[in-house]
């Protein structure tokens, strides 16, 4: 097997419940591996569980039961993140998110007092990895070095959501997720932000997992789609080869 | 250490991000604090003042008997060593204490009428000023040192006459002026002397003591009896029952008992006053700062969350609030102690000389300013505490789903 073959991110049985009583329906990954240097989409319409999903694999939320959830990125030591959440052991969760995981919300997700320079620098920080050169290539790939000193509100959703995915990619982990990246912007900017986002994952040799419900956008960036099926209100997400 | 720096600069840039919202945090601390460290000021400048004017003056602790008797030595021995009591002088019959004294080296000079008070060291009514030593010593009251025209070394001669069946004598005792005592001490002409002169001019006079030879000092001889005591309490709280102990022991005593009794009650209702109301200020206030952190932290929540899922232990996300918040409370009680100086001195200008010369109506103590500090300080980390508890509980993908 090689590097190439072996899951980065590998889901079996993963469940959550969501709402209460009449209103709650629960979101399963029943199966998902995401080998280094997969770029996929999850594609399914409002109200399938993408985000759920995503978050459940970003360890963003507490699974109610998971039969394997882990983290096996090239060159670093396996995670059992499903064996974590159980042990309650959140601060080893928040290192793994920190190290090995980066995350482009919706809206950016950028600290509103921070200029963009530090909410980029931020996770390098926290991840405790600098790497040296790192951010002045990714903000001169997705073109925002002019407004890095300026803060969140002071520059467009576009560039908002560009300084999210350079923050993203900053401390270079090995798993990059995103939710719906392009659901803020102006529907030019989408394909720019979907293409930089596929282009800086593959350069720097990231897994990339995208939800969005646009699969000609993400057919359009070169990622694979995996369809998540919202039969009644169960899904299952699954690694379609591109 | 990095990561330590890390928190401790987003926390600030936190703050100076939302610098007009914590103005009003702060400013709203100040607006509650200040009249509370004015109302304690009032406190210490009021009652406190009270307090030290009447403990300043030893008369109003002072108990004295209040007529003539036989006193035994042994029983104002006993009376002496109560731990309530912090000096007792005995004294002499009351008509045995006047004397006329006049300049040594002016026989035909005027002649002036001293009370004689018998005194011994650590007499409160002399306070720091020398005590007489050898018993031709004398402390001269201010008022019989202007009569005089004498100061501190001057040469006097007391004049002490009897009479006895056969004839009238007359003993002029040589005296020193070893000091002259503040004004406060005695407010007519007198003279503090030993017990030792005191008790030899009342034992001459009753044809019990000789003259001494020429160019000697009197002797005294011991005695067992008195004719009266002069005593100071140990603390103001301590008159009013050492007054009834005396009393309930059948002794007749003069005192300000009753006066001390009533300031300490206007003290106790006073203080009492002035805890409640302060209590219920120093309440409404932790309220008001416990719910305006708490919704500051709620305020912050998704940006907090974020901070967690992006990889923040909980520890320092829960000191993130609690160092903004000590850093608010800090700011806020400095500019309330501000506040508060300046309306006390507004205060003290305005009613100068209300409660004694020299003596200020409001005074903002250090331990009322360090209070303050502290009260508003623990205050302010409990609330961010309970609020930032919460954090510690947040579940990461708050952050990435709220918008922020």
């Amino acid at each position: 097997m090689t590097c190439r073959d072996q899951p980065t991110l590998s889901a079996r049985g993963v469940r959550r419940v969501l709402g209460r009583g009449s209103d709650s329906f629960e979101v399963v990954i029943e199966e998902l591996d995401l080998p280094a240097f997969a770029r996929v989409a999850i594609v399914g319409p409002s109200g399938s569980g993408k985000s759920t999903a995503l978050a459940l694999l970003a360890l963003a939320m507490r699974p109610d039961s998971a039969r394997v959830l882990r983290l096996n990125p090239p060159g670093d030591s396996p995670v059992d993140a499903g064996a974590l959440w159980l042990a309650r052991r959140y601060d080893s969760l928040a290192a793994v998110r920190a190290r090995m995981l980066g995350f482009v919300p919706q809206v950016g997700g950028l600290l509103p007092f921070l200029t963009l320079r530090a909410n980029i620098a931020l996770t390098q920080k926290l991840a405790r990895r600098a790497v040296p050169g790192r951010i002045q290539e990714l903000v001169e790939a997705l073109e925002i070095a002019q407004v890095l000193d300026r803060l969140p509100a002071e520059v467009s959703v576009g560039q908002r959501q560009r300084a999210a995915v350079a923050r993203a990619l900053a401390h270079a982990p090995p798993i990059i997720l995103a939710d719906e990246p392009t659901a803020a912007v102006h529907p030019a900017q989408a394909h720019t932000i979907m293409s930089l986002l596929a282009h800086a994952a593959a350069h720097s040799g990231a897994a990339l997992l995208v939800a969005t419900h646009d699969i000609r956008l993400a057919e359009s960036a070169g990622l694979a789609i995996a369809p998540i099926n919202a039969a009644g209100l169960r899904g299952t997400v699954g690694w379609l080869p591109a | 250490m990095r990561t330590r720096l890390s928190l401790v600069s987003l926390a600030f840039i936190d703050l100076w991000f939302e610098r007009r919202l914590a103005l009003c945090t702060i400013l709203g601390m100040a607006a509650v604090l200040a009249p509370l460290i004015v109302l304690a000021g009032l406190r210490a400048g009021v009652v406190e003042g009270l307090r030290e004017a009447l403990l300043e003056d030893p008369r109003t602790r002072e108990i004295r008997s209040a007529s003539n008797r036989d006193y035994p030595a042994e029983q104002l021995d006993t009376i002496a060593t109560a731990p309530a009591v912090a000096f007792l002088v005995p004294h002499i019959r009351f008509l045995a204490t006047s004397l006329r004294v006049r300049l040594a080296d002016e026989p035909a000079g005027p002649t002036v009428e001293l009370r004689l008070i018998p005194t011994a060291p650590g007499d409160p009514l002399l306070g720091d000023s020398p005590q007489p030593a050898a018993i031709d010593d004398v402390v001269l009251s201010a008022a019989a040192a202007a009569k005089l025209h004498v100061q501190p070394g001057a040469k006097l001669m007391g004049s002490v006459t009897r009479s006895t069946r056969e004839k009238r004598e007359k003993l002029d005792v040589p005296l020193h002026v070893q000091a002259v005592a503040a004004p406060a001490a005695y407010p007519d002409p007198a003279a503090f002397v030993t017990l030792a002169l005191a008790t030899f001019k009342e034992d001459y006079q009753n044809g019990v003591a000789e003259a001494p030879d020429p160019g000697t000092l009197p002797q005294p001889r011991s005695r067992s009896v008195y004719a009266g005591f002069r005593l100071y309490a140990r603390h103001l709280e301590d008159v009013p029952a050492l007054d009834a102990a005396l009393r309930a022991q059948g002794l007749e005593v003069n005192s300000r008992a009753g006066d001390v009794a009533n300031l300490l009650s206007v003290d106790r209702g006073l203080g009492l006053l002035l805890l409640m109301v302060a209590g219920l200020g120093a309440t409404g206030y932790l309220v008001s700062l416990g719910a305006t952190l708490w919704a500051a932290v709620e305020r912050k929540r998704p940006g907090l969350a974020m901070l967690r899922f992006l990889g923040m232990r909980a520890a320092p996300l829960t000191a993130f609030p609690i160092l903004q918040a000590i850093a608010l409370a800090l700011a806020g009680s400095a500019i309330a102690l501000v506040a508060a100086e300046a309306t006390a001195a507004v205060l003290n200008y305005l009613f100068a000389g209300t409660v004694g010369v020299d003596r200020a109506l409001c005074r903002v103590t250090r331990g009322t300013a360090l209070g303050a500090v502290a009260l508003t300080v623990a205050g302010a980390v409990l609330a961010a505490a309970a609020a930032a508890a919460r954090l510690g509980r947040i579940e990461p993908w708050e952050g990435i789903v709220t918008p922020s």
